[in-house]
């Protein structure tokens, strides 16, 4: 009798372990995972996602003093639709080592570990703050009786691995993994929102402990939102969950600073609209009027859910919970604006990188919750915490599970997915636009998020590839026409278009296309790459006229048309 | 704020939305006769708000 008990006091101890050990593993390994894709993609000298050779045109543009708001109506056609500041960012590596792809994907991704450190910190602090709250035996920060309410709480501040799990996870979600090591402005934002976020909680949090005012650290706040706005547009749903939490705690003090910050948002505006006579508006305003697809939308969310089910639920549980029996939190109120907010992802060029800000804040909201939790369970007795200490890392463990994706390009890494029971290649067609279809081929990437041609780390075969098509290229004189800018960076020629910026504009009926046709008609392009035909008709029509497809590449999954002018 | 107050807020914000609804078929915006499918989804996204504000009346003075 007494070694069964014996047994099961072991096993109360060592289950937990276990498993908080299992779910740290998996996490850890996402994180592996993670940096062999950034890895190879910083090797990678062409475009692995469209658009991310234009925003290294804009920062090359930055570096040599020059603003990539610019009049799309004549040669080289090429404007930004993008704010500054993720590209200025990158401006010393550009001078320092030259226009290279592997400058902002190292920014990006760098900026992807500041934010998992800012959800690590921001989970682990909350841990600390009640553990201090208790230890000081301030009645006024512990209510007792909910499971939420902060408790007794000796063990808090050991509950690393909680704020680990929490930070991991955002380097572990599909959508950060696909874009998070792209030259790519995105994520450079989410850091800046998440800052400002947990720098704000933390701000109030001792003014409202110490009964001064921080105006210097609400300072530092609202510099980190305007770099967030200024790195991209959609920074406006942190910028609003900030000012309904400060309008809920402080009213007349929301006011007082929303009206500067407005003043300096517009200043800023302003400047860079006059500098750049008016293309500034044009470019990142009217250029971003773009429809909305239900569907899109409908899909996008589905996927999310399915992939982020467990951090969404308990974050959702959590606001609910904070809704009706505990003050609103900065963190409850940026999840829930922001997941509103990521039915933008449903407008033409937006996508699955629009929910990343809410997976920031949904990490953060389930980090606490289970925070607290645990917090409540160690006033409860050792049959709760059992219960909650194996329950939580099991929960992150089917969290893992569903956000599965790997590539498997390297027989450790098949091996390791064959022995978690996943394929070890999945059959995709290479996408093309311009030829034939082609047959489905093994891909050496799996993901739970489906079909992806984001997250297979580009091989020695694609850069081949990409070099082939420059030296098609290089049979001419002139820069291409491309709708990639890498061919054109990697030959040192001029970047010709913006395609998505320039059917953006045509869309909005704000181009003039007579330059661009007369050129393609005149044969003045010795060379038109096509990926994706993002071009208004008017211009594929003019290249249908003058140019056939003499060359196809593959390169990423991709076909490329490499076409020549027609001989008369 | 308490949450009776958030809860008045979100019962304001619920109708103003349901009249910009009305007002917006009054001025001839919008494809459908009558009630469209994005009218429809605005009225319920409208109408939950509603009855989230009217769910924190009860907890009264409570800071929200």
């Amino acid at each position: 009798m007494k070694k069964q008990v014996g047994k099961f006091a072991s096993l109360r101890v060592w289950l937990p372990r276990v498993l908080i050990g299992l779910a740290l593993l998996a996490f850890v390994g996402y994180f592996i995972v993670y940096a062999i894709y950034a890895w190879n993609l910083f090797q990678f000298p062409f475009d692995y996602d469209q658009g991310e050779g234009f925003e290294l045109m804009d920062t090359v543009l930055f570096s040599q003093g020059q603003w990539p708001y610019r009049d799309n109506d004549v040669y080289p056609f090429y404007s930004s639709n993008y704010p500054p500041l993720f590209h200025i960012a990158i401006v010393p590596l550009v001078w320092l080592f030259g226009p290279q792809y592997w400058t902002g994907r190292l920014v990006s991704f760098l900026g992807t570990l500041v934010t998992a450190v800012a959800i690590f910190i921001a989970v682990k602090r909350d841990a600390e703050k009640r553990g201090g709250a208790e230890r000081s035996g301030d009645k006024k920060k512990i209510k007792t009786s909910a499971p939420f309410a902060p408790l007794r709480l000796t063990s808090s501040s050991k509950r690393w691995w909680l704020a680990i799990l929490a930070g991991l996870g955002y380097l572990a979600s599909n959508y950060i993994y696909h874009v998070g090591p792209l030259f790519r402005q995105h994520l450079f934002m989410v850091m800046f929102e998440t800052l400002a976020v947990v720098l704000l909680a933390r701000v109030i949090e001792r003014e409202e402990a110490s009964g001064k005012r921080n105006n210097k650290g609400l300072l530092v706040v609202m510099a980190l939102l305007l770099f967030a706005g200024y790195t991209k547009q959609l920074a406006y749903a942190t910028v609003a969950a900030v000012f309904i939490f400060l309008f809920l705690r402080q009213p007349k003090r929301a006011v007082m600073w929303a009206v500067p910050f407005t003043a300096v948002t517009g200043l800023i505006f302003l400047w860079i609209n006059v500098s750049t006579d008016g293309f500034w508006f044009l470019n990142t305003v009217t250029a971003n009027v773009n429809p909305f697809i239900p569907g899109q939308a409908e899909g996008l969310f589905r996927q999310w859910f399915t992939l982020h089910t467990i951090i969404t639920v308990v974050a959702a549980l959590f606001a609910i919970y904070q809704l009706y029996f505990e003050r609103l939190s900065i963190y409850a109120i940026w999840f829930v604006v922001t997941t509103l907010n990521s039915v933008t992802a449903g407008k033409w060029g937006a996508g699955e990188s629009y929910f990343a800000t809410a997976i920031a804040a949904s990490l953060i909201l389930t980090g606490i919750a289970f925070s607290r939790l645990l917090d409540w369970s160690e006033k409860r007795g050792t049959n709760w915490q059992f219960v909650l200490q194996t329950l939580i890392p099991l929960l992150f463990l089917w969290q893992a599970g569903k956000l599965f994706h790997m590539p498997t390009h390297t027989p450790t890494l098949a091996a390791i997915a064959s022995a978690l029971g996943q394929p070890t290649k999945v059959m995709i067609a290479p996408q093309t636009s311009c030829s034939a279809p082609r047959d489905p081929e093994p891909i050496p990437y799996v993901d739970a998020a489906g079909v992806s041609l984001l997250g297979r780390p580009p091989n020695k075969a694609d850069t081949e590839a990409g070099i082939a098509i420059t030296e098609l290229i290089a049979r001419g004189e002139s820069p291409a026409f491309a709708e990639d800018a890498g061919f054109n960076f990697y030959l040192g020629r001029d970047i010709v278009t913006n395609p998505t910026q320039f059917l953006n504009l045509y869309k909005n009926n704000a181009v003039d296309l007579t330059e661009m046709l007369a050129m393609l008609d005149a044969q003045r392009f010795d060379t038109v790459v096509l990926r994706a035909q993002f071009y208004p008709p008017e211009v594929l029509n003019i290249i249908g006229q003058r140019y056939e497809t003499t060359d196809l590449v593959q390169m990423n999954g991709f076909v490329y048309c490499v076409m020549t002018p027609r001989q008369e | 704020m308490t949450k009776r107050q958030l809860g008045l807020s979100f019962i304001a914000l619920g109708i103003l939305a349901i009249a910009g609804m009305f007002l917006m078929d009054l001025l001839g915006a919008g494809q459908f006769q009558g009630i469209g499918p994005a009218q429809r989804l605005g009225l319920m996204g409208a109408g939950f708000v509603i009855f989230i504000g009217i769910t924190l009346l009860p907890f009264g003075d409570n800071p929200a």
